[in-house]
């Protein structure tokens, strides 16, 4: 798997992490390693690129989940408080991670990990970008 | 100058021999025998007897000890003016210590035993220059195995440490083996090995580890005489670490799980415990479900799994639409996709974890729904156990060499 890392600056900073190959147990944690690093460098929103990522494990959601849960830490409005609230009526959405473009087997298994309830996903990157 | 003459002054030229009076000299040019021989001849092999030496007066000769073994060694160079194959000489019948070999070519004078022992004889300060040069030979020897005895002890301390790192490593993966059979034959404990047969069902199921141990699990709970649990389920991970978590989620599911609690309120409940004791981002997407014997239906809450795929007795494959579900674990208040499904007699209810059909040939290319589906098809009408075997032959026959990254599991009610 390989991960291309840009910086895009519009409305605030956005780092876009385009994935090349398959999320699973074995590449996930390059996934995991480069957000933080992303992170660690001050980024604290994230665009993955998923058009190239034809294969996503249960490795790969929980990678998701963990990514989502690093970026919330620090928002008051991603609290649990916050998301349990937003879980429930459908109107909870991450405002510091989003995804570009998955795949439709992708986007099948993010369904039925219920991960498009809280990470949104678009078609566009003009469009993803200015939505952070 | 007459070639005796030229032969004396040769002979005179020899360390050896240079202290020697003219008429020794004269005596000795008028018996050695002068040969030549091309390079890399060997001229004494060590251990035969020896029955002559030499004084070498043009090129250079090797003597070696052990020639030709693994542990051949050249102990000294001999040049122009040298003597060497004296040693055996010395000793009556005596063997030769060394082998000598000639690294050019080489021009040498050869002296019997017979011719040597005279000359001793005549000549008795001959033997202390001699003597005095092999005591300097034997003393160079003497150095040159010293050094060699520290290079071997070197070497073999060496090994000795490379030996027991491999030791340690070996007793290291003698019980991390050890820890995955014991996982292993845990895990084959706790995971059932009796199926329940209620009134007009047969289960079966069949799991298949990526490792040794795996982070999948099923499960058919009785709940009462006409309704019984049915469980699969998928940690995220592999190994050892995610064998422990499907115990742990089993026996939590095992506790939570009864007649009187639906499936939607017994995940939550095990999603809390989950919750409660695991602060490691570690998650489990699950199906459980109640067959309920009176009603020929299936109720189930999936958390985060794959759908239930239903066969119908003509063999046509249905799957139920997929509701908001998060994985256990994953969140404090997931949502949970809660359905029921009928199964008409001769249906037959298939649940499954990913690693089914995620499974690779050699070349990369996964087995995939449709293969999946078609495999399921083609067991249509045989009893729960045969179809769930069967269904496992053809994933590991388009499986073939290709390695097993996932667990794989499937469970079977076929409504009779």
């Amino acid at each position: 798997m390989e991960i291309q890392v840009s910086q895009v600056n519009s409305r605030v900073p956005v780092a876009v992490l385009k994935i090349i190959g398959e999320l699973n147990a074995d590449t996930s944690g390059q996934l995991d390693a480069e957000a933080r690093k992303v992170y660690e460098s001050g980024t604290r929103n994230l665009l993955l690129d998923l058009s190239d990522v034809p294969y996503i494990s249960s490795y790969g959601i929980r990678t998701l989940s963990e990514i989502f849960n690093l970026l919330r830490a620090g928002s008051p409005d991603e609290n649990d408080a916050a998301l349990d609230k937003g879980l429930r009526n459908g109107s909870f959405k991450s405002g510091h991670l989003k995804l570009l473009n998955p795949t439709q087997q992708v986007r099948r298994v993010l369904n039925l990990a219920g991960v498009d309830m809280f990470l949104q996903s678009y078609d566009a990157l003009d469009a993803a970008i200015a939505s952070f | 100058m007459s070639a005796d003459q030229v032969k004396e002054s040769l002979v005179a030229q020899v360390p050896l021999f240079a202290a020697l009076p003219r008429s020794e000299i004269a005596h000795l040019a008028g018996h050695l025998r002068l040969v030549d021989y091309p390079a890399a001849t060997l001229l004494l092999r060590e251990g035969e007897p020896g029955d002559r030496m030499f004084v070498l007066l043009e090129g250079e000769v090797e003597i070696i000890k052990a020639l030709g073994s693994d542990d051949e060694r050249l102990i000294a160079a001999r040049a122009a003016g040298d003597f060497f194959g004296e040693m055996s000489l010395l000793e009556t019948a005596g063997k030769r210590t060394a082998s000598a070999r000639t690294r050019t070519p080489v021009k040498l004078w050869e002296l019997s035993r017979a011719d040597f022992e005279t000359l001793l004889h005549r000549r008795p300060a001959l033997a202390y220059e001699m003597l005095r040069e092999i005591s300097q030979r034997l003393r160079t020897a003497q150095e040159g195995r010293i050094a060699d005895l520290h290079e071997k002890n070197r070497r073999l301390t060496e090994a000795y440490e490379e030996l027991r790192a491999a030791h340690a490593e070996i007793v290291e993966k003698e019980k991390l083996d050890h820890e995955m059979d014991l996982a292993r034959q845990i895990q084959e404990r706790i995971l059932p090995r009796r199926l329940p047969q209620p009134d007009g069902f047969e289960l079966a199921a069949r799991v298949v580890p990526a490792r040794a141990v795996g982070g999948d699990l099923f499960d058919f709970i009785p709940l009462a005489p006409n309704l019984t649990g049915i469980a699969v389920g998928d940690v995220t991970g592999k190994g050892l670490a995610a064998a422990i978590f499907m115990a742990l989620t089993r026996s939590l599911l095992r506790a939570e799980a009864g007649p009187l609690a639906t499936p939607v309120e017994t995940l939550r409940r095990v999603n809390g415990l989950l919750r409660d004791i695991n602060d490691s981002a570690t998650f489990v997407t699950m199906l459980y479900g109640v067959l309920d014997g009176d009603t020929h239906q299936f109720t189930y809450a999936r958390a985060g799994h794959e759908l239930p795929l239903l066969l119908g007795p003509c063999g046509e494959t249905f799957t139920p639409d997929a509701g908001h579900a998060h994985p256990l674990g994953m969140f404090a208040n997931p949502a949970i996709d809660e359905r029921t499904i009928a199964l008409p007699p001769g249906s037959t209810l298939l649940l499954y974890t990913d690693g089914a059909t995620d499974v690779r040939d050699a070349t990369g290319v996964r087995f995939g729904w449709d293969r999946f589906c078609a495999a399921a098809q083609a067991g249509l009408g045989d009893s729960a156990q045969q179809f769930c075997d069967n269904l496992w032959q053809a994933i590991a026959a388009f499986q073939g060499a290709g390695e097993q990254a996932d667990d794989v599991t499937l469970a079977v009610v076929y409504a009779k």
